[in-house]
């Protein structure tokens, strides 16, 4: 009130409303921060106190004790764990190196004017649709030993003598998952690699034309450079998605054969709801958030650095 | 001489489409391929599933698995099929409520963000983004432990609460996006003319960004409708039961039954598939953003 009584303050009017503006800010957010922060903060903050405990939730006699680092010092000496990052660094590797080839050519040809495209584009949006556990069950069929349509095509095609028990050998049986995986990512990655390709202007193409650049030519020099923070992205990506991968692992093979698919965010699963090893999986499940935090914050810079935030 | 450049230039058109053609055979074969599996092994007569190799084009379409989930499911021999119907009335109303609950609150967050002067907000986005990346086994533990101390376990309001918070920064991300592209004079116009920030946003804003709206819903009830993980872990019992677990559970009992599971796999996916079919356009530009994160 007492700025009221100086006649050279700026208009009260414009005041009230930065004012109101600001507060208005706070009360849309308030809900929805409510949602995101209070049930996904809470449980970080939470494991922050029980990472450094064993609760002995099966041995309930002995009651919760604090252990220190004894957990983080468990998870480098468990050989498990290790292998359980090395395999979903496998899964991210190879899924790249599959998925992203096939997408960048399902991009160019989407990119191509032809009847019916529009049909085209829905008809890919059909794989990212389906339930990712209904996923599992269509390669399931695909890949059963005894009646499965990957046998069946193989055989008939001569390729193999008999069947095989493909998803009881170790050996494959991770490698077949990051292909099923692969059929699932291929729409997103494509709508990405199909939206560089659109920001990329038609008259470098037709400048690269008059000067006699042939298709290979105008691809390798042109659409690639232009399409490498599309890449990066999908890199950065596709590398967070492998530490999320749970559903289709847990319909095809649980983790088995002898371990053999269980990446990590199945292994958290199998320490913290299997075996009740809560404080362990509590402190698993920081190493991976801090693991993701890293990748986005990589991913947040190329958004901003390499001008991809308008496109995407 | 010109004649000669035009005859080579349509030489290499029709090359280029020729491997066009091919190309598209391969993308409709690669993508639709395993969904024919799925289609194919829901209507094989009982007897022609076991064939070796396998029955590619099932003699007669037999509806009877269908028949089985839908209509008979209380029959005894169709134990395995009971309850079907009853998850995905309960996966309808879960991702409803996700929805309703995402796009009403997510709007007004992301107007906040995409408007007014909010404090830190590289930071907050930044934070928004993260979340969105977590995945739900990351922090389902302390959550789990939380839920059962204070019995809200096996509720489906449990679900829409959890899923919410999930999709919601996804929601806040798309539509910051959608209402930043909006011109911001039509707002200030209806600014001038009286109306108060909230008046504009209601009858200026929303109005304008019903596309946006549409494709950040269409996320958020296809997201929800797909989501295994926390059904998994957060419900236990028939009564809540989403399709996404019902279908997961035929696998373990019924493995063999491959023409009950294909039908209950369509059933389940019906809903979502139509709904990216129908708001494809939409969905479309969304997609980008959010479908690569698994």
């Amino acid at each position: 009130m007492r700025v009221l009584s100086q006649p050279e303050q700026r208009p009260l009017r414009q005041r009230r409303f930065m004012l109101s503006d600001r507060w208005l800010g706070w009360l849309l957010v308030a809900p929805s921060f409510l949602f995101i922060f209070g049930l996904l903060g809470y449980p970080l903050l939470y494991s922050l106190t029980i990472m450094f405990m064993d609760l002995n939730i099966t041995r309930p006699w002995i009651g919760p004790q604090f252990v220190g680092l004894g957990n983080f010092i468990d998870m480098v000496q468990n050989s498990e764990f290790w292998a359980s990052l090395g395999r979903t660094l496998y899964f991210a590797a190879v899924s790249i190196v599959l998925g992203t080839p096939i997408a960048l050519v399902f991009a160019i040809i989407l990119n191509q004017d032809f009847p019916l495209r529009g049909l085209a584009r829905g008809l890919m949006m059909i794989p990212w649709a389906i339930p990712h556990v209904v996923n599992g069950v269509i390669w399931a069929r695909i890949y059963d030993a005894n009646y499965g349509m990957l046998n069946g095509l193989l055989y008939q095609f001569w390729i193999i003598q008999g069947y095989i028990p493909w998803l009881t050998n170790p050996n494959l049986a991770l490698f077949l998952i990051v292909v099923a995986e692969v059929w699932v990512s291929t729409p997103g990655l494509t709508l990405l690699f199909l939206a560089g390709l659109q920001t990329i202007p038609s008259e470098l193409y037709e400048a690269a034309s008059c000067d006699g650049a042939g298709v290979l030519q105008k691809f390798w020099y042109i659409t690639l450079p232009l399409l490498k923070p599309m890449g990066l992205v999908a890199l950065v990506l596709k590398t967070i998605s492998a530490f999320g991968i749970f559903d289709i692992i847990y319909v095809l093979t649980g983790g088995g054969p002898a371990n053999s698919t269980q990446v990590l965010g199945y292994y958290i699963y199998m320490e913290s709801f299997k075996y009740l090893h809560v404080g362990y999986g509590a402190a698993l499940s920081y190493v991976i958030a801090a693991i993701i935090l890293g990748l986005v914050f990589i991913y947040s810079r190329i958004l901003r650095f390499e001008g991809v935030q308008e496109t995407v | 001489m010109r004649l000669v450049y035009r005859r080579g230039f349509n030489l290499s058109r029709t090359i280029s489409k020729i491997l066009l053609y091919f190309g598209l055979a391969f993308f409709l074969i690669y993508m639709l391929g395993p969904v024919y599996v799925m289609l194919i092994t829901s209507v094989t007569p009982e007897r022609e599933q076991l064939a070796v190799p396998p029955a590619w084009f099932p003699s007669n379409v037999d509806i009877s698995q269908y028949m089985n989930i839908l209509i008979y499911a209380d029959r005894p021999e169709n134990v395995a099929a009971r309850g079907f119907v009853r998850s995905l009335l309960n996966t309808f109303l879960v991702a409803s409520g996700v929805t309703f609950l995402s796009v009403t609150l997510g709007s007004l967050a992301a107007y906040a963000y995409a408007r007014l002067a909010m404090p830190f907000r590289e930071k907050i986005i930044f934070l928004l983004l993260f979340t969105e990346m977590l995945p739900g086994v990351v922090i389902a533990l302390p959550l789990y432990l939380t839920i059962r101390q204070i019995g809200l376990m096996d509720k489906l309001i449990t679900l829409v609460i959890l899923e919410c918070s999930f999709s919601l920064p996804f929601t806040i991300w798309i539509l910051r996006g959608y209402f930043l592209s909006l011109p911001r004079e039509l707002e200030d116009a209806a600014m001038v003319d009286g109306c108060s920030r909230v008046g504009a946003l209601f009858r200026v804003v929303y109005p304008l960004a019903t596309p946006g709206l549409f494709a950040a819903a269409a996320f958020a009830f296809i997201g929800s409708w797909n989501a295994f993980f926390l059904p998994l872990i957060f419900t236990s019992s028939a009564e809540t039961r989403t399709a996404p677990l019902a279908v997961s559970l035929l696998i373990g009992r019924f493995y063999v039954q491959f023409g009950l599971l294909a039908a209950a796999g369509t059933l389940a996916s019906i809903t979502p598939v139509v709904l990216a079919l129908l708001f494809q356009r939409y969905v479309l530009s969304g997609l980008v953003a959010g479908a690569l994160k698994g």
